[in-house]
């Protein structure tokens, strides 16, 4: 036999679980543009019937309703898609960094225009032809001079902006490290308050929309993947596999300046201190973009730097002045070593052990259409160890230097102005090698050795290696002044300038060759002319094969990663907006669906009202009325 | 069925906002600017070509700069020839007349006081200089006159006359680069231009036994010709033979000197390649460091003169009154003076011509590669103002239908 007041008991639960209802709903109302909400549900069961099936049940109709409680409060979200939105997410940090330092790197180049680095070399290249026209003239040799400066002004502003960028993405990884972090510790402690919430058999909701909401925005700054297969233990990895939280352990990463890299900052990873490369997300990216796109392009403009000052000093310096005197650079050169052999202590243990070696030049004119009818093979280092390149006797001079400089090889081949041979060394993909520094030549025939007159002797025993303190003496030339030269300081593009000596008396500016070791005339404009030409012929600047070349080659270079970046942007962008959408629509709050339900339990509860007061009004019948 | 979430349409209209702002914004600052390449990924290769273009512009220009310079130069170097040509040809006639056997000494006499003024006035126009105060004539040694004269006293003429020109420029020409690698020297060094003669040297020294010490070079008119230890003496000549100048050598049969004669009327330019002696040791220099012509050995003889050398010696046979002479080599030897002249103007009329030509090719590749960069950096007018206006209707209907985003809810309903 029910209880007498069992009908108020049950209105009671009914009333409490609609305005737990409404509650709920007013909640979801509350949060529709909450970042990271997504809706509840609330859930109602009936609740247990009486009488259970045991032995002191009533002998009558049994399970008699009671009314409804609460059974959870839940969120809705696919949680399978979340992985994939959380695994997707590195993509577009990774994008959307790259695309908008690119854009500032393209931004850098001023190309096409008339301002821009190519265009004052094109005006310095004219001052030469004018000075090869009018010799005699000082107006002439003052404007060599001032477009000299010009371009020096627009290296080194370049230059400038280029290793600017590399701060301000460097400063960056530090910002976007800092950011990680705190999502890391952020996500710890979120854990510990999930932990107990849990203990408690409640669902914390907002506590897990605030983790998924941090998760989804670490996910775009460093590729991540979730793990939830221990419920008591949330883990957040890298792709590496490394832990950044366990549970309520965060490990953040850890930043070191690494002096090999223009200190530059390397991530260092949580349990064993060591560097720890990423790529991927926001933090890759940025990587990629420091170490390599920025490392890249201050390499192209060195490459430039360093192979404009060595060809125009080359003439310059065997032309005579107005003064007949010559041996005068009209770029002012830094080598890397002062001693004339280029050796140099590398490890800085006191020793010289290395000599760096830009250029060396062969003895012998050579006919660039002349079959050599010889065979052998040459070495040369590459990025990845060293390269062979066989050449054949019914090979020309021609042949060879192009096999060379299309083999991969650290190394870049041409005939200078006199028709030798010329070996110079390029930038280098390998961080401890040095830049236009040859590390090794060697030949087992004779077309480096008696052919072009580059080394003294064929064989491994006649190479010339850059670990050898003294290997000009494996050259062929020997140690004189102009058979080759010293390695330049790095970074040629933030000191090139005009010489000094120059500056103060342009008629020093040599604008004649002269014949047979005599001065120059005053009107001959032959160096002029050779060092004006030294633009449109193959000179080889670093890969490119002239001034022309390099610069539609590093123009065409940054416009397509540029052109890949933001097309790929676009597409990621897309694929992230038809998943988040995906989400939305599963998690997403439509106030016409809460409202709805809101009238549903706002009817409800009316109705739960309306029978407590029944049942009061039958209570208030046997108390009050049956006159007892 | 999805559901679709309050905050979708907002969201959606967002983005697809943001995204034609973008473009909208392109397409005006292209608009703006008239420039079809904002930056260089909107068109990568394109931009590659157009640096090349640029580049390649600026070099025409100057070599066009460089053509009409080489061509002011030659013209200016022409009125001389040509005015250096009608003096020549008054003195061709008087040589003519002075031969004829009927005039008698003091006639001849007074027909040599007017060649000589006009040996002056050839010597003057030798000697020319340009409005810029360059020496035409002097090769590249344009601060100094061409030309340098002694004067001294000759029978028959009335104070000091002149006795001797020697050529002091240099034979050194400057290049032009008047197209891609191509090079024009639009100077004329004055001792081709006023020379009558071939030149010819005769060495004293017997080189039956001669050989070359030691690999050196020797510098024929300018041009550097190898020499390899052990060559004999007809090793050299060949090698002299086959360098492509006009000069021509052998050995005389009779003194086993060496002889050098020009196969063009010039002044034979020698000199010895550094630290080199063999053309000492052949007997045709005289080993000192003086510039050439005057390095010659002094017992080497020497034929062939200048255009003046034949006018002096007319002036001379006239003012002697020595018929034979006018006859004879005088009279040959202006006529060759002429004539030599004459082919130099002709040679700088061709050059004149080929860098008219030169020129134009210029003028029109400026205009092929000027389009051809526009093509890929200006806009298309038409193109950019319809895309522009494309995109201002979609965007406005983007708006408007950004407007009705906020559609009414279940909630206007309720009371």
């Amino acid at each position: 036999m029910p209880s007498t007041f069992a009908g108020i008991e049950m209105g009671k639960r009914s009333l409490i679980a609609h305005t737990q209802g409404i509650t709920t709903i007013g909640h979801n109302i509350s949060n529709a543009s909450t970042e990271g909400f997504s809706r509840q549900r609330i859930e109602l069961k009936a609740f247990d019937p009486l009488y259970e099936p045991q032995l002191n049940r009533e002998e009558r109709p049994g399970q008699m309703g009671t009314g409804v409680e609460t059974a959870s409060i839940t969120r809705v979200r696919d949680m399978l898609l979340e992985d994939k939105i959380v695994s997707s997410a590195g993509r577009e940090g990774y994008w959307e960094t790259r695309d908008k330092y690119l854009l500032m790197l393209e931004q850098v180049y001023n190309e096409p225009s008339d301002t821009s680095v190519r265009s004052r070399l094109d005006k310095f290249w004219e001052g030469w032809q004018e000075l090869s026209q009018h010799p005699e003239q000082t107006a002439t040799r003052n404007s060599v001079l001032q477009r000299g400066e010009s371009l020096v002004d627009s290296i080194h502003s370049r230059f400038k902006d280029l290793s600017t960028m590399g701060m301000m993405v460097n400063d960056d990884v530090a910002v976007t490290v800092g950011e990680i972090n705190t999502y890391v510790r952020d996500i710890a402690a979120i854990n510990v308050q999930i932990e107990k919430v849990k203990a408690m058999k409640d669902n914390p909701n907002d506590l897990y929309d605030r983790r998924d909401l941090l998760v989804n925005k670490l996910s775009t700054l460093i590729p991540i993947t979730t793990d939830t297969r221990d419920p008591d233990e949330y883990q957040v990895f890298t792709n590496g596999g490394i832990h950044l939280v366990q549970g309520k352990v965060a490990s953040p990463l850890d930043l070191r300046s690494n002096p090999e890299n223009e200190g530059y900052w390397d991530i260092i990873r949580p349990d064993t201190k060591e560097n720890y490369p990423i790529s991927g997300g926001k933090l890759g990216s940025l990587l990629t973009l420091r170490d390599q796109d920025i490392k890249s392009e201050v390499q192209k403009l060195d490459t430039l730097s360093v192979n404009f000052i060595d060809l125009v000093n080359e003439v310059h310096k065997t032309a005579y002045g107005q003064d007949g005197e010559n041996g005068r650079a009209f770029f002012v050169e830094y080598p890397k070593v002062l001693n004339a052999d280029g050796s140099y202590d590398r490890n800085g243990d006191g020793e010289l052990d290395t000599s760096l070696i830009f250029r060396v030049n062969g003895q012998h004119k050579l006919n660039p259409e002349q079959q050599i009818g010889l065979a052998g093979t040459m070495t040369f280092p590459g990025p990845e160890g060293d390269q062979r390149i066989n050449y054949f006797p019914t090979d020309t001079v021609k042949d060879i230097i192009s096999r060379i400089n299309n083999s991969g090889a650290e190394v870049a081949a041409s005939l200078n102005r006199e028709g030798v041979l010329t070996l110079k060394g390029t930038t280098v993909a390998q961080k401890e090698n040095q830049d236009f520094a040859l590390r090794g030549l060697e030949d087992s025939g004779q077309f480096l050795v008696g052919y072009s007159g580059v080394l003294a002797q064929s064989g491994p025993e006649g190479a010339f290696r850059w670990t050898d303190p003294q290997a000009v003496a494996t050259l062929a030339g020997g140690l004189v002044e102009g058979n080759f030269a010293v390695a330049p300081l790095a970074h040629a593009s933030s000191w090139i300038g005009v010489n000094t000596a120059l500056k103060a008396d342009p008629t020093r500016i040599a604008a004649g060759l002269g014949t047979a070791g005599n001065p120059a005339d005053l009107g001959d404009g032959s160096a002029a002319l050779a060092i004006a030409s030294i633009r449109n012929t193959q000179i080889m600047v670093g890969r490119s094969k002239t001034f022309d070349d390099y610069f539609a080659d590093s123009v065409a270079d940054i416009g397509l990663k540029g052109e890949t970046s933001s097309i790929t942007l676009k597409t990621v962008q897309t694929d992230m907006k038809e998943l988040r959408d995906l989400r939305d629509s599963i998690s997403g709050v439509n106030l016409d669906e809460e409202f709805a339900n809101l009238i549903k339990f706002q009817h409800g509860f009316n109705a739960t009202a309306k029978f407590i007061s029944e049942v009061n009004t039958m209570l208030d019948t046997i108390i009050n009325r049956m006159g007892v | 069925m999805q559901r679709v979430s309050t905050n979708r349409g907002n969201d959606d209209m967002q983005y697809y906002l943001r995204q034609k702002e973008v473009q909208l914004n392109r397409a005006e600052n292209a608009m703006g600017n008239q420039q079809r390449i904002q930056n260089l990924r909107d068109d990568p290769v394109g931009a590659a070509h157009s640096t090349r273009y640029q580049s390649y512009l600026s070099r025409l220009e100057q070599f066009r700069e460089n053509v009409d310079n080489s061509q002011s130069q030659m013209r200016i170097a022409e009125g001389f020839m040509q005015e250096a040509n009608n003096v020549l040809q008054r003195v061709s006639e008087l040589s003519i007349q002075g031969a004829n056997g009927t005039y008698a000494k003091d006639d001849l006499q007074k027909m040599g006081v007017e060649v000589n003024e006009l040996l002056n006035e050839l010597i003057q126009l030798a000697n020319a200089k340009s409005a810029d105060g360059v020496s035409v004539f002097a090769g590249t040694r344009i601060d100094v006159p061409a030309f340098r004269s002694q004067t001294g006293r000759v029978p028959g003429a009335d104070g000091a006359v002149i006795t001797g020109v020697e050529y002091i420029g240099s034979i050194g020409t400057n290049q032009a680069e008047i197209s891609e690698n191509a090079f024009m020297t639009p100077q004329f060094a004055g001792n081709k231009v006023f020379w009558a003669e071939n030149q010819s040297i005769f060495s004293p020294v017997d080189a039956q036994n001669f050989q070359v010490q030691a690999d050196s070079s020797i510098l024929i008119d300018g041009k550097e010709i190898a020499l390899k230890t052990g060559d004999t003496v007809h090793g050299v000549i060949s090698r002299i033979n086959s360098a492509d100048l006009a000069v021509k050598a052998r050995l005389d049969p009779v003194t086993n000197g060496l002889i050098m004669e020009t196969t063009m009327p010039h002044q034979l330019w020698i000199q010895e390649g550094p630290g080199g002696s063999v053309l000492k040791d052949l007997g045709v220099l005289s080993g000192d460091q003086s510039r050439p012509p005057h390095n010659l050995s002094p017992d080497a003889r020497r034929f062939g003169g200048s255009m003046f050398d034949v006018v002096i010696n007319l002036r001379d046979a006239m003012l002697t009154g020595d018929q034979e002479a006018l006859g004879g080599r005088s009279l040959l030897g202006v006529r060759q003076a002429q004539n030599n002249l004459l082919t130099n103007i002709a040679d700088l009329g061709a050059k004149d011509s080929r860098l008219d030509l030169t020129g134009k090719t210029l003028d029109y590749e400026n205009e092929q590669v000027t389009g051809n960069n526009a093509k890929i950096l200006d806009l298309d007018v038409t193109q950019g103002i319809t895309e522009l206006k494309m995109l201002e209707y979609t965007h406005k209907a983007a708006l408007g239908a950004a407007g009705k985003v906020l559609k009414p809810g279940l909630i206007e309903f309720l009371r």
